[in-house]
């Protein structure tokens, strides 16, 4: 309950950050909006990478999102908190990118061979901190991130948005309506739906052999 | 419940958002079957699993990036940027182009306008003047014992004041002007149908001028000499010649008997000039009651025609032939002189020409006048030369010697009268006798430019310097032109 407490105080500072640095970023400071970037980038950022499975993708995608959120700022209402309007905006821009003919050459070459990039952005994951005790635990945590980021990439833009908001950037069902623009029935239906289907596709990447084949 | 209701709400237990007592049956059903009991507990791990994946920090250019991708200009405002760049040292190159190009508009557009105004004007003036009756127009004292020359040779010149600003105007000039020597020209009727004609245009409603000559043919023919009869239209009643009562047959043809002093004169000749009545060889020639008669008839035509009658002479006699202008539908233009030739001979001019529009009407000028001249000294007489393509009708005077005519000139307007055959008012030409300013085989009226008609015999400048007219009949002419050479003689006109 006090955590819980500190959460929402925390949430409702930011959005007076926010709304401090978006007037002064309308009233002509441009660091208003540097200083929105620096808030909310990780977690487009993160967004992204979880939504298209692809760091360079997902860097690229959050830039766009910030130039789309620059040129947008001043038709903001204040009706949703800033992240969530630049939620809204990251996912149509990485659901835009998964329908794109790049992406879907990239994601068929995937599939036949090794990609340069994907190396690249194993190498980029590995070098993520994480505080993991021991290696034989990190390589475990390692083989399961990899797992569940095959299976969430194998799901469907809608399910894949509506599991990524829910339970990686576990965003309450209010703010992923306003995100996705589904009503909450909705939105329950395809969260569950998007289990069930995520808990397969975990299935079949466990019964494959793991990310490497050792599991 | 069952283990597929269990399982059906796994996820609901696991985030706590079912009710409590169906809640507590969940946890009852996990508690006895194992199998729900594995997939709850996997499902939970799978959900902190994702709830724990390991949160990327984004790249430490992302801000640099978005602002380098801010500054740059994108790719349609570089286009722009860079045409106004391209385009900014040609400011003032720009300018003065457009303000030529302006300039250049400006002045088409006025010259066009100022050209069409002009020739509407030029037309109305045209209109208006073959629309006017014809005026009367006071014989100068000093010149009325010229006109009706006695005898052959006799001068017979007539000098009416205003005839240049007549010729001006583009139209015939009914009277003439001072003629030094009038051995071979004769005066005749004013102003008679000379209308000055523009070359008709088709365009809408517009009204086309034509220009018509009739001459009365043998119905019209008087009875008898010195008798009038009122009921024949345009008959010339009694003929009085200076030298005796004259022969109606005797110099002229049957068509040529007419409204006025038509074989009056001629007849005997004498060298009585003809043109005009009472004076002139041809003494009272047209009887009020004809004139009527005929204005009936011709308005009866034109209203038929459905047509209306613009004007019309009150009266008109040898000195001053009448015209009627008229205008009826183009659609009934051919039929409307089809049936005026049941009138009398119809000299029209060229009117085939005409390319008239459907919903356009023609005006037409008929000359009552026009028709052969007799002319004393039994030199013969002109005829009526009609030719030419558009519309002036020449009025032509009769010369003691000279044969005059009514020539239809080619050209109107202000060069109205230059005939190919036209005869020119005074000049007296013959056959090829020219029109106002002297055409290029005819004679002018007063030879502005001198007569040099092809047939030189009876051409005559009369005032243009050129040569002498030549009589009509061949008898030596006399030149006319003050500074012209005399006039050599003519043939006989054709007749």
């Amino acid at each position: 309950m006090k955590g819980k407490c500190v959460s929402l105080s925390a949430q409702a500072t930011a959005k007076q950050e926010d709304k401090k640095d978006i007037d002064a970023f309308l009233s002509g400071d441009r660091t208003g909006f540097d200083r929105l970037v620096l808030r909310h980038q990780d977690g487009i950022y993160n967004l992204c990478y979880r939504l298209l499975g692809n760091l360079r993708d997902a860097e690229e995608c959050a830039q766009e999102t910030f130039l789309k959120a620059f040129r947008a700022i001043g038709g903001f209402r204040f009706e949703s908190s800033f992240s969530t309007w630049l939620y809204t905006i990251a996912v149509n821009i990485c659901r835009n990118r998964r329908s794109s003919a790049e992406h879907r050459f990239w994601k068929k070459v995937l599939r036949f061979g090794q990609d340069p990039r994907k190396e690249e952005e194993r190498h980029d994951e590995f070098e993520i901190a994480d505080p993991a005790p021991s290696p034989l635990a990190m390589m475990a945590e390692r083989e399961m991130e990899i797992l569940l980021q095959r299976a969430v990439a194998a799901l469907s833009h809608d399910h894949r948005t509506v599991i990524v908001l829910r339970h990686v950037e576990e965003l309450p069902y209010e703010e992923i309506c306003k995100i996705t623009g589904y009503n909450l029935g909705t939105l329950k239906s395809k969260l569950a739906r998007a289990r069930v289907l995520l808990h397969d596709k975990l299935q079949q990447e466990l019964n494959r052999g793991g990310s490497h084949g050792m599991l | 419940m069952e283990c597929y209701e269990i399982r059906a709400i796994l996820f609901e237990h696991m985030a706590a958002e079912i009710p409590a007592e169906i809640r507590q049956e969940v946890e009852a059903h996990l508690a006895v079957c194992r199998s729900c009991a594995m997939l709850s507990e996997s499902l939970g791990e799978e959900l902190r699993a994702l709830g724990t994946l390991p949160k990327l920090a984004a790249p430490r250019d992302l801000l640099d990036n978005v602002r380098s991708s801010l500054e740059k200009p994108s790719a349609l405002s570089a286009l722009g940027h860079r045409l106004q760049s391209l385009f900014a040292g040609w400011g003032l190159f720009q300018l003065a182009s457009a303000a030529a190009v302006a300039l250049f508009v400006m002045v088409t557009v006025q010259v066009s306008l100022e050209v069409a105004l002009r020739e509407d004007r030029s037309r109305e003036v045209m209109i208006a003047q073959v629309a006017s009756p014809p005026s009367t127009r006071p014989v100068p004292p000093a010149a009325a014992p010229h006109r009706a020359p006695a005898s052959p040779g006799s001068p017979s010149d007539v000098n009416v004041p205003g005839e240049e600003a007549r010729i001006a105007t583009g139209r015939l000039p009914a009277g003439h002007g001072p003629l030094p020597d009038a051995g071979t020209r004769t005066e005749k009727g004013p102003d008679a149908a000379s209308a000055a004609i523009k070359s008709p245009r088709p365009a809408g409603n517009e009204s086309i001028v034509v220009a018509l000559a009739l001459k009365l043919d043998g119905t019209t023919k008087p009875p008898a000499p010195g008798v009038t009869n009122p009921s024949a239209p345009g008959v010339s009643a009694g003929v009085e010649t200076p030298g005796g009562p004259s022969e109606y047959e005797g110099v002229h043809k049957p068509e040529g008997l007419s409204l006025s002093n038509k074989g009056a004169t001629g007849v005997g000749g004498g060298g009585a000039a003809a043109g005009r009545a009472g004076t002139v060889g041809g003494a009272r020639l047209s009887q009020p009651l004809g004139e009527q008669t005929v204005l009936a008839g011709i308005t009866r035509l034109v209203e038929r025609a459905d047509g209306k009658v613009l004007s019309a002479p009150p009266a008109w006699d040898n000195d001053r032939p009448g015209t009627v202008v008229a205008e009826v539908p183009a659609t009934n233009y051919h039929s409307f002189v089809d049936q005026l030739r049941q009138l009398g001979k119809v000299e029209v001019e060229s009117d085939k020409s005409i390319n008239v529009s459907p919903d356009a009407n023609v005006r037409v000028a008929i000359s009552l006048n026009a028709q052969d001249r007799v002319f004393a000294g039994g030199h013969g007489a002109g005829k009526i030369s009609t030719s030419g393509k558009s519309s002036a009708v020449a009025e032509v005077g009769s010369g003691s010697r000279g044969a005059g005519s009514t020539g239809i000139g080619r050209n109107s307007g202000t060069v109205a009268g230059r005939g190919e055959r036209g005869t020119g008012n005074v000049g007296g030409g013959g056959k090829h006798g020219g029109g106002t300013h002297g055409g290029t085989r005819g004679t002018g009226v007063h030879g502005r430019t001198g007569g040099h008609g092809t047939s030189g015999s009876h051409d005559t400048g009369a005032h243009g310097g050129g040569k002498g007219a030549g009589g009509a009949s061949g008898a030596p002419g006399s030149g006319s032109a003050p500074a012209g050479s005399p006039g050599a003689g003519g043939s006989p006109p054709e007749k």
